[in-house]
């Protein structure tokens, strides 16, 4: 399946990735990973 | 407030209102009688409402929320959320991402969804969505959904960490009411157990909506069948993983959580095939361990219940809306815990006498012996949706005699 990295130059994940490890947002990276997951599920469930 | 895939329940502070709470609750679920009957009630943001606010005026307050909460959390004694309790959807960062999906409804406060105005996958697209369901879901669905997600990289990121700071915003009120929450001992009956996500409803909620959804289910079963059999083994592996946490815990309290979107929309042979089969499957293990499974039942469902025989006695907690609870107690009251004893019909248009009549007669039918927790049919949203002097009244009695219940003869 196409995830867009050609037509886009990134994936999702790998923008999620990217935010999890950009401490300027949040200093702590457990909180990082916690609202990244929240944010990610909440799109995966948009309905 | 549920919790997704991967989410952790937060840690709780426990005192010894927690643990009184639990107890009881235990004692319901397994068909004892308890010292007292567990009263719950379903909120969303109505008690922003209780607190003299509108949340559209203290979205993206954290402390402003949190203080509105308080009043509610402060005034209406409650010993569980069946999920729970705080700000869910985050429409700021949702619209950060240029998402429209939901929105503060015209009264100021319900949060409103859109899924008429959602992309909904094509037909045609059955086959890549088998494939690989989320893979679908998150590389085409996301996609098309969230303008953020079609731009250049750097815009892309930058929307992105926009949406993530509006996350933290929201996390914080909801950390602030959990810490209120703890402080009262109010137990989140469900963060106590593994979720079971329905299959169909991935396809329902999230993929085609609920018309072509229904209209799949007669035009072309074998499509929906062949991707809910896909869903089910990614979401069951991912379910049976969690069983070892439960294995020797009999004498804890679990509960774990799913829910009817779909479901009352199904005929009976529907039903066995899209959601009971699977969940049988899935939630047998952790039945076998003692756990227990709180159903929201949303839609009138009594004709699915008997199917719950089939499960071990007390296996099931069951939230009823539009049923009668007293059909369902005559039909499985004997064998699945009801949650049920206010209508919020009556919340808002009945008198304070009626509320309490309606309740008096829910805990003199169905608390005796175990087996009944309190809870509205529907959760509170609105600002309209209950008269508060209703609610209190409502609460105060049944937190009295639902104390009281084994000895009624005395009130």
């Amino acid at each position: 399946m196409d995830n867009g990295k050609e037509k886009y130059g990134y994936t999702i994940d790998e923008l999620f990735e990217m935010a999890v490890n950009d401490s300027s947002w949040e200093a702590d990276k457990d909180l990082r990973e916690v609202y990244a997951l929240m944010l990610k599920n909440q799109l995966m469930n948009l309905t | 407030m549920i919790l997704r895939e991967g989410e952790k329940a937060p840690e709780r502070t426990i005192n010894e209102k927690y643990i009184e709470n639990c107890k009881n609750l235990y004692d319901s679920l397994n068909f004892v009688e308890p010292k007292k009957v567990p009263i719950g009630i379903e909120v969303g943001n109505w008690p922003v409402i209780y607190g003299g606010k509108l949340y559209k005026d203290v979205i993206g307050k954290p402390e402003e929320t949190a203080a509105a909460y308080y009043k509610f959390l402060d005034e209406v004694k409650i010993d569980y959320f069946w999920g729970g309790c705080g700000v869910g959807t985050n429409i700021k960062a949702l619209n950060a991402l240029g998402s429209e999906a939901y929105y503060i409804s015209h009264d100021g406060n319900t949060i409103g969804h859109n899924q008429v105005g959602s992309f909904i996958m094509p037909e045609e697209d059955y086959p890549q969505l088998i494939e690989d369901p989320f893979g679908y879901i998150k590389n085409v669905l996301i996609r098309q959904r969230v303008p953020s997600m079609r731009k250049d990289k750097a815009a892309a990121y930058e929307d992105l960490v926009e949406a993530l700071k509006f996350v933290k915003i929201q996390e914080r009120a909801n950390k602030l009411i959990s810490n209120k929450v703890d402080e009262n001992g109010t137990v989140s009956l469900c963060f106590s157990g593994p979720r079971f996500s329905v299959p169909l409803d991935t396809i329902f909620d999230t993929v085609r909506g609920f018309k072509n959804t229904l209209i799949d289910l007669r035009r072309r079963p074998e499509l929906v069948k062949e991707a809910t059999d896909k869903i089910f083994s990614i979401q069951n592996a991912a379910l049976q993983a969690q069983l070892p946490n439960f294995i020797g815990k009999r004498d804890e309290l679990h509960c774990g959580n799913t829910v009817y979107h779909s479901a009352c929309f199904l005929n009976d042979k529907q039903f066995d095939e899209y959601f009971f089969s699977y969940f049988k499957e899935g939630y047998m293990p952790f039945f076998n361990e003692g756990v227990h499974c709180y159903l929201k039942g949303e839609g009138k469902f009594l004709h699915t219940l008997d199917r719950y025989r089939e499960l071990p006695k007390g296996a099931m907690v069951i939230m009823l809306e539009e049923d009668d609870p007293f059909e369902v107690y005559k039909a499985v009251g004997d064998w699945v815990t009801i949650a049920a004893g206010m209508k919020v019909d009556l919340l808002k248009y009945g008198s304070k006498q009626d509320c309490i009549d309606y309740a008096k007669k829910c805990i003199d039918t169905f608390a005796p012996g175990g087996g009944f927790i309190f809870m509205t049919d529907r959760p509170l949203l609105g600002a309209n949706d209950a008269k508060f002097e209703n609610v209190v009244a409502t609460f105060e009695f049944v937190n009295d005699y639902g104390s009281k219940q084994s000895c009624k003869e005395v009130i």
